[in-house]
């Protein structure tokens, strides 16, 4: 890939129309009565989410992803009661995680159904257990496995951060539904100190060696904290606080930086973004390392945000989702714009790396979730994942962790999770 | 009309906002709404305005699907429940309550293959979890907009069932029970 080009405007163009030639070209006829126009162009989604069912729509599309593999739905979880914010995969099992504006988090113990031998997949499944104690909105969530014990970060619109405790049946087997819940402690620690809604908190990635966890909050600060470590030794501590660039404007997500660890990327709404390197903050200019103003284009305000960024695993380079529907590819070199592309018919409000470094989902308020080449940044599949709620529709897609991982799973503002597998 | 929504800006809670810009938008009338969510946005837009005029919240619209409505009732009732059962959590034990009580009367759980004896807190949390799970049936309730006849039945059950867990907050921890009715909700 690369790295070091800066945004070549034929390239940029010929991106520009092959997304929107592909946007146009989906369904024909399906705007139906019910057709409407969004930013000129018919809304045949609108149409689509009217079905009473929960029906997908899967499409094959452009170049074929995975020797002819493609993402199909295997199973709705249903238990939320409003809007699904969030969903994270455990590191290592068959296991997701979902959080929800119903201010509660779930597990779903998904491994009795990983090989399901060509039986028909369950209608109803039930969480395994639901983490209660926020008093808001939970926003964000990530999990970390370390020393045999899964570790659950939830943020929330209450201002707070959580840790817990994610509770595995006797020997990590699965643990009953309707299991008791005096008995099991999962409450490990709640985070105090920011002042506002937390919008993204994110352990680091190689955990048994960084005891250290990043949250971004509406009070426009980041905040590292210290974790103890995995024989239990050290506190949890507020470490350091990261100001934001300038007032009036809050971080909206973060993530760290796997080409150089003591590094994070946090995306903002004014729509720019920074490095910053966590062992210099508090010295001059608060650690930042690289800033990247605001795109051509972009005016600035929270309508044209970074929604959502993810690293890249093997390369600096780091994925954004934009509120004004731009797919960007920030270059950690330079700075600089590598590539952008417009990738929904609304904002884009997920993005995921596929573990292997070669794929990215996006997830839009158009209500679908698509998938891309990483280096030709063709589209190759696209799903209408979730029905909307207000104007709001994907809020999050995660690939399992794992780079033969064929499982992916999506949340959206209907209130369920999806699960998808590759499937010939 | 499509160049008037074209400006206003969209109904979303974006990443980065205030907590007390949490929804801070109109609330489009309900013929205005083509989501199949369009009576959980009324309910909780009602909710937002005023969550002691309990009257408006209720009332169904003109000419409404009366199950569909008492479905979304029913969810948005599970949903803020929650914020009692966080608060009974740090106060209702297996020490304090070992016998899911209210008054005099002692009430068995309903989760598990045949009724037990769970402590008050576990029989709450499984009586909102059970709730919940049955409300998100897909077997049961397969859409939102049109309750199929044989499961408006469970509704009475669902209600049954979650009213003793305000019986219970209100007999054993009256002063959660207070707390939480003056607590300003968030929806």
């Amino acid at each position: 890939m690369d790295l070091t080009a800066r945004i070549n405007p034929g390239k940029l163009s010929r991106a520009m129309k092959s997304a929107d030639s592909y946007a146009e070209n989906r369904r024909p006829g399906s705007a139906g009565p019910n057709g409407r126009r969004v930013n000129g162009r018919p809304d045949d989604l609108a149409a689509l989410e009217l079905s009473e069912e929960d029906t997908v729509d899967v499409e094959k599309k452009g170049a074929a992803g995975y020797a002819g593999k493609i993402w199909k739905p295997k199973f709705a979880l249903r238990n939320h009661l409003d809007t699904v914010r969030a969903v994270a995969w455990h590191p290592t099992e068959l296991v997701l995680f979902s959080a929800g504006e119903d201010s509660v988090a779930k597990m779903w113990d998904l491994r009795q159904y990983g090989n399901l031998k060509g039986r028909r997949p369950p209608t109803d499944i039930e969480p395994t257990y639901t983490f209660r104690g926020h008093t808001a909105a939970v926003t964000s969530l990530a999990v970390s496995f370390s020393g045999g014990r899964t570790v659950v970060y939830t943020g929330g619109a209450d201002s707070t951060v959580r840790a817990w405790l994610a509770p595995f049946g006797e020997g990590g087997r699965v643990r009953e539904s309707y299991a008791s819940y005096f008995d099991t402690k999962t409450k490990l620690h709640t985070f105090v100190g920011h002042s506002n809604a937390v919008w993204d908190v994110k352990p680091h990635p190689i955990p048994h060696q960084y005891s250290l966890l990043a949250s971004a909050s509406a009070d426009g600060t980041v905040k590292l904290w210290s974790l103890p470590d995995a024989s239990g030794a050290g506190g949890y501590k507020l470490k350091a606080t990261i100001r934001p660039p300038s007032v009036k404007v809050a971080p909206t997500s973060l993530d760290w930086c796997p080409y150089d660890l003591t590094k994070i990327v946090v995306g903002y709404t004014d729509a720019t973004a920074r490095v910053v390197d966590v062992t210099k903050v508090g010295q001059d200019g608060d650690g930042e390392v690289l800033r990247f103003s605001r795109p051509d284009g972009s005016d600035g305000t929270p309508s044209s945000q970074i929604n959502r960024l993810v690293a890249h695993p093997t390369t600096a380079v780091c994925v954004a989702g934009y509120e004004d529907r731009y797919l960007r590819f920030l270059d950690m070199t330079s700075g600089s714009y590598a590539h952008q592309m417009v990738a929904h018919l609304d904002g884009v409000a997920a993005v995921d790396i596929h573990p292997s470094g070669l794929t990215v989902a996006s997830g839009g308020h158009d209500y679908s979730i698509r998938f891309w080449d990483m280096n030709t940044r063709v589209c190759s599949q696209e799903i209408s994942a979730h029905r909307r709620k207000y104007d709001e529709g994907v809020w999050s897609v995660a690939y399992r962790p794992s780079v033969y991982s064929g499982w992916f799973a999506s949340g959206g503002a209907d209130a369920i999770a999806k699960v998808y597998t590759l499937d010939a | 009309m499509s160049s008037l929504t074209a400006k206003q800006s969209p109904r979303r809670n974006r990443p980065g906002i205030r907590a007390e810009d949490w929804c801070s938008w109109s609330t489009p009338p309900l013929e205005e709404m083509d989501t199949t969510l369009a009576f959980q946005q009324l309910i909780q837009s009602r909710v937002r305005s005023d969550p002691t005029d309990i009257e408006a919240i209720l009332q169904p619209p003109e000419s409404t699907d009366e199950a569909a409505w008492q479905y979304e009732q029913l969810r948005q009732i599970c949903l803020e429940l929650n914020s009692l059962v966080t608060l009974l959590e740090q106060e209702c034990t297996y020490e304090t309550c070992p016998e899911m009580k209210a008054d005099e009367w002692q009430y068995l759980c309903a989760a598990h293959p045949s009724p037990q004896p769970c402590c008050a807190i576990d029989y709450i949390m499984h009586t909102l979890d059970g709730a919940t799970a049955l409300l998100n049936s897909h077997r049961h309730f397969p859409s939102r907009v049109s309750i199929p006849e044989p499961s408006i039945k469970q509704f009475q059950n669902i209600a049954r069932r979650l009213y003793r867990v305000f019986a219970h907050a209100w007999f054993s921890h009256r002063e959660i029970f207070l707390e939480s009715e003056f607590t300003n909700r968030t929806v």
